[in-house]
């Protein structure tokens, strides 16, 4: 703490001058005062709103699971009955884990400064479906 | 200026900044929450889709075995079950469900590398001699879920521990 503002508060009380603090010095005392109180504030307890944040989260991360899920089992099984054959699908297989990884799929970018998606959808995911149908489409597989 | 307005004013400002840091902290712990829920969430649920996934694809081959067709219903309806929150009734009946999926897809993916043999057998068709283990499908989903790298700002740790210091300082 600044010892000349104490001065100003101790040491003053004779001077009517001296008695008025400066606006300046109003506003090194708010300054740290204030501060004192927001790093209370800041460091206190972690566990209030962790789980809610959680909660929030889950389910979320849940549904892009599941996506993400049925668009690699969909490639992974027609991989394994036309990949031999087809090296386009074989590639795309290989890229779609490159791309459909946790940290591809909930990479900052993607979302918000809130967490939400930014757009409606999630563009990766949208993009695999859409190949993922393209090929279910070539193969005869129904859904 | 008062010694005890002094205080007020020292007790008002502390009280504009403690307000200030705990909604500041509140606002920080849920987003911290909300991307661990977002990274569980996604997690707990690549194997699930990915058996639904290769469920469908079993299907279309239409291998016309009963059993078979039983089994991937089952798979069908065990999932649906699993509600997508994180309620503790939930959480317990997923680990559940999870071991009898995993069975119950280990049997799936042995009658369908039969039954595609004896097919082949029967039409003469050398191809499509691969088959797919469980082990496989479990390693393609871990790699998915698996690390999470860049997410969980590490920033904010050494933000978090510089203003403890702070703190602590004061």
């Amino acid at each position: 703490m600044s010892d000349g503002l104490m001065d100003d508060v101790w040491g003053s009380e004779d001077s009517d001058a001296e008695l008025k603090l400066a606006a300046q010095d109003t506003n090194k005392l708010r300054e740290q005062h204030s501060k004192r109180g927001y790093l209370d504030g800041i460091v206190g307890s972690k566990e209030v709103n962790l789980q809610q944040g959680f909660d929030e989260g889950f389910p979320l991360g849940a549904e892009l699971g599941l996506q993400v899920g049925l668009i690699i089992g969909k490639l992974q099984g027609l991989v394994l009955l036309h990949g031999a054959q087809d090296a386009h699908l074989s590639n795309n297989f290989k890229e779609a884990q490159r791309e459909l990884k946790i940290n591809s799929v909930l990479s900052k970018e993607v979302f918000d400064a809130e967490y939400n998606i930014a757009s409606d959808s999630h563009p990766l995911v949208d993009k695999w479906a859409t190949i993922t149908a393209k090929y279910s489409q070539t193969y005869s597989i129904k859904q | 200026m008062e010694f005890d307005e002094l205080l007020n004013l020292e007790e008002k400002f502390y009280q504009e900044g403690l307000e200030e840091g705990q909604n500041e902290n509140l606002k920080n712990n849920f987003l911290e929450g909300k991307q661990f829920g977002l990274q569980v969430g996604f997690q707990r649920y690549v194997l699930l889709g990915q058996m639904l996934g290769l469920c469908g694809m079993f299907e279309s081959l239409e291998l016309g075995n009963a059993m078979l067709d039983k089994n991937i219903n089952t798979i069908r309806s065990l999932i649906c079950t699993i509600e997508m929150n994180n309620d503790e009734e939930n959480v317990e009946n997923l680990e559940k469900v999870l071991v009898k999926l995993k069975n119950k897809f280990r049997t799936i993916l042995l009658s369908v590398q039969r039954l595609v043999k004896e097919k082949n057998k029967t039409t003469g068709n050398e191809q499509n001699g691969k088959s797919l283990n469980f082990d496989d499908v479990e390693k393609l989903s871990r790699m998915i879920a698996g690390e999470m790298k860049g997410f969980v700002e590490d920033e904010d740790v050494t933000e978090a521990k510089t203003t403890q210091d702070q703190a602590n300082d004061w």
